[in-house]
């Protein structure tokens, strides 16, 4: 996935809140997921934003003219800052705030892109760890020593490959993959890719092998990390306690299908009756996962699955019932790649990939006997056989187009 | 948007490849040299950024292009993609000319280019940031620029307009090739000890 893919991917969130509220209020997992401005209510300016901060990201717009169109969109809309706020960070149309939303999410999806491509068993072979390090000066720079040892001996030193930071310049070394990248007392975002703060100055610099056991952050005998994934490619659960009810649901409404509110999940383990229930939100991977699918189907002999959407809550009773097994409600629906290759016999991936999309918007589902048929907005009719080994369903079985 | 590729047939890179375990010699090692190449593309970038970045301007247009470099390969290449305007041209060189965009000020085409004054107030700002406080003035030699209006005999020049401007090919954006083969070896090597190392 390049770096305009991942902006793309994210879904607009509008809120009132400010940056500290959102920082309090909406958990990292959807605040990772999302593109959002403080402050920002106007849906269609975030919306042209984000389609334009793509254009930046392939490199077909320079951040100037999107800085201009941001502002002009909103003198269209009539936004006028509050007197008292004109010109400063409060202002949507300040040069300060539509810089920093430019560069944050500039950064954000450059990141990720990085990331993502040193995500590779000979990459982090080479080059297992990653040191964090200045690449802009700044006049009063953040003091990312004490940040950095404090998340180190908050997770423990059994739990973590980070280099104790000897001076305000480190080193701040550690495994690609340690827990440290993302701890909430390091790292404001959440992300395992840079930025770490706002206007930081900071950036990620490879460290080899060599230099890793030189500092001993990978030990003799140590494999290194492996490939991780990304985070929005896992149904991330995140608590909704404390929020307001109508930000929960603008938060569940924004994600689409791929968002689930659970009332009183089960978050607790026997034994423990101090909080056994909490309200959660789940959100699911979007549905690019598909084609990524449909390429490890065509390419490798991988088992590899995902899951993209959720069940409907009104069809729940008739996947019940068809399937035999009680699918909860934070049931998603998967695709494998063993799946793909099956049903491709008769149906092309673009087929698959349609269906995959539009199945999660089906304008209504019938039972017949195992088999659930399900009407498109397409109109396309499909058959899917549920899976009644799991507790997900799966595309196993759909009819050949006529 | 520019992309560098490694010469991956490189007698050198050959040789070292042919040390690897055979099931690492195609993708796994263009994996390798791609990054590395990659890597090198944003050390040489952030270098660029010491040196040439002026101050006062708060984006940075060579760490931009830093955070851009990402590297792809396949079996038979190594490729480091850069997707950030403008490094292409100041790579190659060339002209450029007005987008023929709608203005947001005027609401006409875009027929001029309008280059900032160096020095002046209008460095790192666009004629659209300035609004309002800019008037058009031709010369009798007919040169266009846009100027702030100190007083009635007082005049301070912000943006030339032009209607086309010329960049001349500066190759020193980029690494050279030899750089990008010295670290492909070194990764290489690397490469060879850590499974050696038997990891």
């Amino acid at each position: 996935m390049t770096a305009a893919e991942f902006l793309k991917a994210n879904p607009k969130v509008t809120s009132v809140l400010s940056a500290r509220d959102i920082a309090d209020f909406i958990p990292a997992g959807i605040r990772q997921q999302s593109f959002y401005s403080a402050r920002t209510i106007y849906a269609h300016h975030l919306d042209e934003t984000q389609k334009d901060i793509a254009e930046l990201l392939s490199g077909k717009m320079g951040p100037n003219e999107i800085r201009n169109r941001m502002q002009a969109r909103l003198e269209m809309l009539g936004y006028a800052p509050d007197k008292e706020d004109k010109g400063s960070i409060r202002d949507l149309s300040s040069d300060i705030r539509t810089k920093l939303i430019i560069d944050i999410q500039e950064q954000r999806a450059r990141g990720y892109a990085t990331w993502r491509s040193q995500q590779k068993d000979s990459v982090l072979l080479v080059w297992p760890a990653n040191e964090f390090v200045r690449v802009m000066s700044r006049k009063v720079p953040r003091d990312w020593q004490s940040r950095w040892n404090q998340a180190r001996a908050e997770l423990g030193e059994s739990r973590t490959s980070a280099t104790y930071a000897i001076t305000r310049d480190g080193p701040f070394v550690a495994l690609k993959n340690d827990p440290i990248w993302m701890h909430p007392t390091f790292n404001r975002f959440g992300a395992p890719w840079p930025p770490f703060d706002y206007s930081s100055g900071m950036g990620l610099r490879q460290v080899t092998a060599s230099k890793a056991r030189l500092l001993g952050v990978l030990k003799d005998g140590d494999k290194g990390p492996t490939p991780a994934r990304d985070p929005m490619r896992q149904v991330e659960s995140v608590s909704c306690e404390g929020m307001a009810p109508g930000l929960v649901k603008k938060l569940v409404n924004s994600f689409g299908a791929r968002s689930r509110f659970v009332d009183q999940k089960w978050i607790g383990t026997f034994g423990d009756a101090a909080k056994p229930f909490e309200n959660r939100m789940l959100i699911c991977p979007d549905e690019s996962v598909v084609d990524e699918i449909i390429d490890v189907a065509e390419k490798t002999t991988s088992t590899a699955s995902s899951k993209f959407a959720f069940v409907r809550p009104d069809v729940i009773g008739i996947i019940n019932e068809a399937s035999g097994v009680q699918i909860k409600v934070d049931a998603a629906f998967s695709i494998d790649a063993e799946t793909v290759r099956k049903i491709k016999g008769y149906a092309s991936s673009k087929d698959i990939k349609k269906m995959s999309e539009e199945i999660v918007e089906a304008t209504n589902y019938e039972r017949t006997g195992n088999l659930v048929k399900t009407t498109l907005k397409s109109g396309t009719k499909t058959l899917w056989r549920i899976n009644a080994e799991r507790s997900a369903i799966e595309l196993v079985d759909l009819t050949p187009k006529v | 948007m520019i992309s560098l590729a490694v010469q991956v047939d490189d007698k050198e890179l050959k040789k070292l490849v042919r040390k690897l375990p055979p099931a690492m010699r195609g993708t796994a090692a263009n994996e390798v040299i791609s990054e590395a190449a990659a890597e090198v593309t944003r050390e040489h970038l952030r270098s660029l950024h010491n040196t040439r970045h002026r101050p006062g301007l708060s984006k940075s247009f060579y760490l931009s292009a830093a955070d851009a470099v990402v590297s792809l390969s396949d079996d038979n290449s190594a490729v480091v993609d850069i997707p950030h305007t403008g490094l292409a041209l100041r790579y190659y060189g060339g002209d450029v000319y007005p987008s023929g965009k709608i203005s947001l000020i005027t609401g006409k085409p875009i027929r001029h280019l309008a280059i900032p004054v160096e020095g002046s107030e209008a460095e790192g700002k666009t004629p659209y940031d300035l609004r309002g406080s800019t008037s058009l003035v031709v010369t009798k030699r007919k040169k266009a620029f846009l100027v702030k209006k100190d007083s009635d005999e007082e005049i301070t020049p912000l943006f030339w307009l032009v209607e086309k401007s010329h960049h001349e090919a500066d190759k020193t954006v980029l690494p050279t090739d030899e750089a990008l083969q010295k670290a492909a070896s070194e990764a290489l090597n690397e490469m060879i000890m850590e499974v050696a190392n038997g990891r």
